[in-house]
């Protein structure tokens, strides 16, 4: 339930960055979300379309991309993707952290974050 | 006459959180601090764990400072400094969880050359802390068997990403139906690389050896 901080972030630094070269307007904001965060993709959008009333941002859409996880494991150096147990009736898909390669123990490299990727803007001449 | 521009990020929002938790990180190391993060459900046992860690700490000679972070109230607070140790208190309001920057600020109020370990109590909540990182050495996440068999399947991540793991309240599971058994195939299925202690707080069954792999460097 951090959506509303993580929005409010994310509009301000747009915004600020939109000030910085004298753009109007924002149409289009693409943001990366790692599966392994906590942030909920539907109510992120809904935040960052509330708080951005007022801003530069104001009706911009809102692009997510949704992406995976990726590990390296501390025993086999094995780099790349997690496995996913499927299980339940809403078929709710767990990333497993073991080494998919030998069963061994792992670090996140990337999946935990956040990322404005990029924004478009309207400069008005 | 308007211009259509794209202009590059590539920035994590959730990284200005991380860059002060590495922050506090390494001047509680540059104090010798061992530092210890409690997160889990809400009433699995934080308080009670942490209450009898002060003691087990005095028990041998250290001393140590708390951060209690809670929605409102500082009830928390009062069971752990009658303890003894130096307590401070974060009221969240409305966040869910505490974040780098809070508990930086808290740590400015503990004499930092007076403790041992430094122990900070999160808000009641399995899923926001994972976001945030708050620079401890160690993250531990509680949870009780009164909460169900399913906890762990049901909040993945925050175990995967926990240094240890207390399922608390066993002493409970015959009374709430609750098979420890499945909590441990889960947890050997989700987490398999993280230490887990099944313990009762309230007697003190397994609670040492939990305290003491915590506290080992
Ligand atoms: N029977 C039993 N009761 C316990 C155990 N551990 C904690 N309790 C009791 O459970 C209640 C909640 O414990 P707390 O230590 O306040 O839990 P908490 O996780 O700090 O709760 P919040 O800070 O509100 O999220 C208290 O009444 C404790 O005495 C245990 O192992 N067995
Ligand atoms: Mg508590
Ligand atoms: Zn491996």
């Amino acid at each position: 339930m951090h959506e509303f901080s993580v929005a409010s972030s994310i509009v301000s630094s747009v915004a600020a960055e939109a000030a910085r070269r004298g753009a109007s307007r924002v149409t289009d904001v693409y943001l990366g979300l790692g599966e392994l965060n906590f942030l909920c993709m539907e109510q992120l959008v809904y935040a960052i379309g509330i708080i951005s009333e007022h801003t530069a941002l104001e009706g911009a859409t809102v692009h997510i991309e949704n992406r995976p996880a990726r590990i390296r494991c501390n025993s086999c150096g094995y780099e790349g993707g997690a496995q996913h147990e499927e299980f339940g009736e809403f078929h709710q898909s767990i990333p497993l952290l073991s080494c998919p390669s030998c069963g061994g123990s792992t670090d996140i490299l990337e999946g935990r974050e956040c990322e404005i990727v990029n924004a478009t803007m309207v400069m008005e001449e | 006459m308007h211009k259509i521009i794209d202009v590059e990020f590539e920035a994590d929002v959730l990284d200005a959180n991380r860059r002060i938790a590495d922050d506090v990180g390494e001047h509680l190391d540059s104090h010798g601090i061992l530092s210890v993060e409690f997160m889990g459900s809400t009433g699995s046992g934080k308080t009670l764990i942490i209450e009898k860690l002060v003691d087990h700490l005095a028990k041998n000679g250290k001393r140590a400072g708390v951060i209690v972070g809670d929605v409102a109230g500082d009830d928390d607070y009062r069971r752990i400094k009658a303890h003894g140790a130096e307590v401070v208190n974060v009221n969240t309001g409305k966040e869910c969880h505490l974040d780098a920057h809070l508990v930086e600020h808290a740590s400015e109020k503990i004499d930092l050359d007076a403790i041992d370990c430094l122990i900070v109590e999160n808000v009641g909540n399995l899923i926001c802390p994972a976001d945030f990182p708050l620079g401890t050495k160690k993250r531990v996440v509680v949870i009780s068997v009164t909460e169900g068999d399913d906890m762990v399947r049901k909040h993945p991540v925050i175990f995967q990403i926990a240094d240890a793991i207390v399922v608390n309240k066993i002493d409970l599971a015959p009374y709430v139906d609750v098979d420890l058994k499945v909590i441990q195939t889960d947890l050997k299925r989700i987490a398999p690389h993280v230490p887990a202690f099944m313990t009762d707080a309230k007697h003190g069954e397994n609670l040492e050896t939990f305290m003491d792999a915590i506290l080992d460097e």
